[in-house]
């Protein structure tokens, strides 16, 4: 199980509209999840691969690399029917002030993102959820970049 | 003087928005004030004292006469600050800080010695909790409605729902 830091108001897993559970984590898409449409993203790195030319530093780059690639090759291994059912925003990309990358997916409850640091041992992701539900953050170093996104990837489509 | 219900973060580029309605991180950004003993470093705000903050902050402008805030202004709810704040005690803050061209003036302050992922995690959690105005709508909404007090109290009628709803949704069942 990936390590990290949940904080709620309640000090529990929220049990309202939204599935952040610990025993949806090992699971796969849901199949009650809402039917948008085929308009989910087929490749939701697409966008954020455009920054490559912002960045300066080394080891940022390698690490967004690696983050995206991984992101793909793990979004891609997931269901079709749930890839095809689920709305997946593309991932946005930024470059901060300092150097690091801010990438965000940002979907209409939560948001999921990931800072890359100079420094691989300060990059993290973390998730928001909020405004209409209950609040609920969870952040993590990005550590073993497969154990994290399988985690995020199982959240993301239990949620949308 | 009290700290109000709301305050305003000035949107000055649109790349701080991922929509019309959607703040990204970028429009969150902590700097060092390096006349600042302390180790906050700071996010410059207005706090929504009166009806006339948000077009005060709408006409800020920098030393070349050009206005800050091009795009609009996203209003943060008091209670969501408090809620960050008590997360992340110790890291998170705000303040009043009036300036002598600036009544309004505050900041929402980030210690320095803040990870980087808790850094990004507090940006998220404002840039999700903020509600976006642009400035053409606020403009659009004044034609219509010639008294500018109008448009603001609703703006401050719509915060004030959102906190409560909100509240209700924090202490329901």
């Amino acid at each position: 199980m990936t390590n990290f830091l949940q904080e709620t108001d309640s000090q529990s897993w929220p049990e309202s509209d939204l599935h952040f559970n610990l025993e949806d984590l090992t699971k796969s898409a849901k199949e009650q999840a809402n039917v948008y449409g085929l308009r989910g993203e087929s490749n939701p790195t697409r966008q954020a691969r455009d920054i490559f030319s912002q960045i300066q530093n080394p080891s940022v780059a390698e690490q967004l690399s690696k983050l995206l690639s991984t992101i793909y090759i793990l979004f891609r291994a997931t269901p079709r029917e749930a890839r095809e059912m689920s709305s997946i925003p593309p991932l946005r990309a930024h470059v901060d002030e300092d150097g690091s990358v801010l990438l965000e997916w940002i979907f209409s409850d939560f948001r999921v993102g990931f800072n890359i640091e100079p420094n691989p041992d300060d990059s993290g992701w973390h998730l928001v959820s909020d405004k209409t539900h209950n609040v609920y953050t969870a952040s993590g170093q990005l550590g073993d970049m497969n154990e994290v996104i399988t985690f995020l990837l199982n959240l993301i489509f239990s949620n949308i | 003087m009290p700290i109000p219900d709301n305050c305003i973060r000035g949107i000055p580029k649109s790349t701080c928005l991922e929509d019309r309605s959607t703040a990204n991180l970028t429009l969150f950004e902590f700097r060092h004030n390096p006349d600042r003993a302390d180790r906050w470093n700071e996010l410059s705000i207005n706090w929504m004292d009166d009806e006339h903050t948000i077009d005060f902050t709408l006409q800020q402008k920098n030393d070349e006469k050009e206005l800050l805030f091009m795009v609009g202004v996203a209003i943060l709810p008091l209670f969501d600050l408090d809620k960050i704040r008590k997360r992340h005690t110790n890291f998170f803050h705000y303040e009043r800080q009036s300036k002598p061209n600036n009544g309004y003036h505050g900041n929402l302050l980030l210690n320095d010695d803040t990870s980087k992922t808790r850094k990004t995690l507090i940006r998220a959690g404002l840039a999700n909790r903020s509600e976006i105005h642009r400035r053409e709508d606020i403009i659009n909404q004044c034609k219509n409605n010639p008294r500018w007090s109008v448009v603001v109290r609703r703006l401050i009628k719509r915060c004030r729902n959102f906190i409560f709803s909100s509240r209700k949704r924090t202490n329901g069942p």
